[in-house]
């Protein structure tokens, strides 16, 4: 079924690979802005192998947080237009050209309690420019 | 909105378009806010504009004297019409938690502020703003000007518990600030055939679809709908595909058109919640036919926001079905306001 909260939820020619892992965008996939407490990283495979949620970090407007500390952020808001940036730390995954990437993202929309959306894909990723390390 | 000669026979029901509808154009960066104003009033499809504070404005509620002056401009160039901001009751932005009646109503009041600051006559409101948070938010709105409308959204109907106890609080306090919006997912006669698609794609069993159907089409309430379709499924479907299929019951929801005759001096907006069309530009699954004659005859003068939810199944930007849906509803208030 196509929808676009899926097809966007990874954003095409973003990805971007260090020796030290890789990033990517991801949209939020909804239909409004949410703070990222309602929002969890619930599955992340690169290449078929999926990722520990420590590695795994997501920054929206300046600040860049480790996605299990996502659920405290009740004061940081994510625009719904804004692209989300999701860095994975894992240096043994080595250099390829192209990679698949399969997101899972849980959302707790918080004017309805109690509700868990999933929204799911997978896309393969050439591997543009190289990742600034900051 | 109407071109002089047509005036005296003009249906008072006033048209217009939810920003909600163009969900998929905003979001792939196609339109931004305010390249859909403009679609809106190039393709006729005002003049009421319904604006989701969360979606469109960055930084709501927030609302910045720049944006402000820039919407007032936008509208009045385009002849249009700010008809409600929808607002939300965001009582769980902390996972697990609720807010207290005293945060949620210090979460909504800038939210009203907002309203005025647009320009806009009223707001919409949700059902996790208790009847107590929004009996204390009445002085704010009536100093401000601003109606408060509860959406009045499927499973819910003017019987249902839930809303009794909004109608009760509105009897006690008798403040002109307060109101419904029907949205019209709660008077459907079926389920939209999208919906179906989506089960079906994801392995549902034609019986057991077939089975929800006949259920949804009780009176009961949802959570016994939910009961009993549980007991038919018998464990032969597995939680996720259960609860995907009963999401049936909480969206859509079969209230009969006349029932909204019972709060009808109190509905102040209207979500004209649609789908799709058949081959007669009819939806087959909420009845226009029936619905707006009850609210032309008794002489709602309101906006009907059409709110196309289609961005949940479909890539089609909403602009000719939002166009589809007026003209549907100007031909079934023509003729509902001749004389029998």
């Amino acid at each position: 079924m196509p929808n676009l909260f899926t097809e966007q939820l990874i954003v095409d020619g973003s990805l971007r690979v260090s020796p030290q892992g890789l990033e990517f965008d991801v949209r939020l996939p909804w239909y409004r802005s949410l703070p990222l407490s309602t929002v969890e990283i619930g599955e992340l495979r690169i290449d078929g192998k999926a990722i520990p949620t420590d590695a795994i970090s997501l920054q929206v407007n300046e600040r860049r947080h480790g996605a299990r500390d996502l659920a405290d952020q009740v004061e940081d808001w994510w625009y719904v237009l804004d692209p989300g940036r999701v860095r994975v730390l894992a240096p043994d995954l080595g250099p390829s050209s192209v990679t698949d990437i399969e997101l899972a993202i849980h959302l707790y929309p918080p004017y309805i309690p109690g509700l868990q959306w999933v929204i799911r894909n997978k896309k393969s990723l050439r591997a543009g420019a190289a990742l600034e390390t900051t | 909105m109407t071109d002089g000669a047509a005036t005296a026979a003009a249906p008072a029901l006033k048209l217009g378009s939810t920003l909600f509808s163009y969900t998929n154009a905003f979001l792939r960066l196609d339109h931004s806010f305010e390249q859909l104003l403009a679609q809106i009033a190039a393709r006729g499809l005002g003049p009421g504009v319904e604006v989701i504070g969360f979606q469109s404005i960055r930084g709501f509620p927030t609302v910045t004297d720049e944006f402000a002056q820039r919407f007032r401009e936008l509208v009045a160039t385009h002849r249009l019409e700010p008809s409600c901001l929808a607002i939300n009751g965001d009582v769980a932005l902390r996972r697990g938690t609720r807010m207290t009646t005293e945060e949620s109503v210090a979460y909504h009041e800038p939210q009203l502020r907002a309203a005025a600051k647009l320009g806009f006559p009223l707001v919409r409101y949700q059902f996790t703003a208790s009847p107590e948070v929004i009996r204390q938010l009445v002085p704010l709105a009536e100093r401000l000007g601003v109606k408060m409308g509860l959406e009045i959204h499927a499973p819910q109907g003017v019987h249902t518990p839930e809303v009794l106890a909004y109608r009760e609080m509105y009897a006690r306090v008798q403040s002109p600030s307060l109101g419904f919006i029907p949205d019209f997912g709660a008077s459907a006669r079926g389920v939209p055939p999208p919906y179906l698609d989506i089960l079906r794609a994801q392995g549902t069993p034609p019986e057991l679809i077939a089975a929800a159907l006949e259920i949804w089409a009780t009176d009961d309430q949802a959570p016994s709908k939910r009961q009993r379709l549980v007991e038919v499924a018998q464990g032969r479907l597995d939680p996720l595909k259960l609860s995907a299929l009963a999401v049936i019951f909480n969206m859509f929801s079969p209230q009969p058109a006349a029932a909204w005759l019972e709060i009808m001096p109190q509905v102040i907006h209207i979500h004209g919640k649609f789908y799709g069309f058949d081959a007669a530009g009819s939806e087959p699954c909420i009845p226009y036919e029936e619905l707006l004659p009850v609210f032309a005859k008794a002489g709602f003068n309101g906006f009907m926001s059409s709110e196309w939810e289609g961005h949940m199944y479909s890539l089609d930007d909403g602009f000719d079905m939002v166009a589809q849906h007026h003209a549907l509803c100007r031909r079934i208030l023509a003729s509902s306001l001749l004389p029998a």
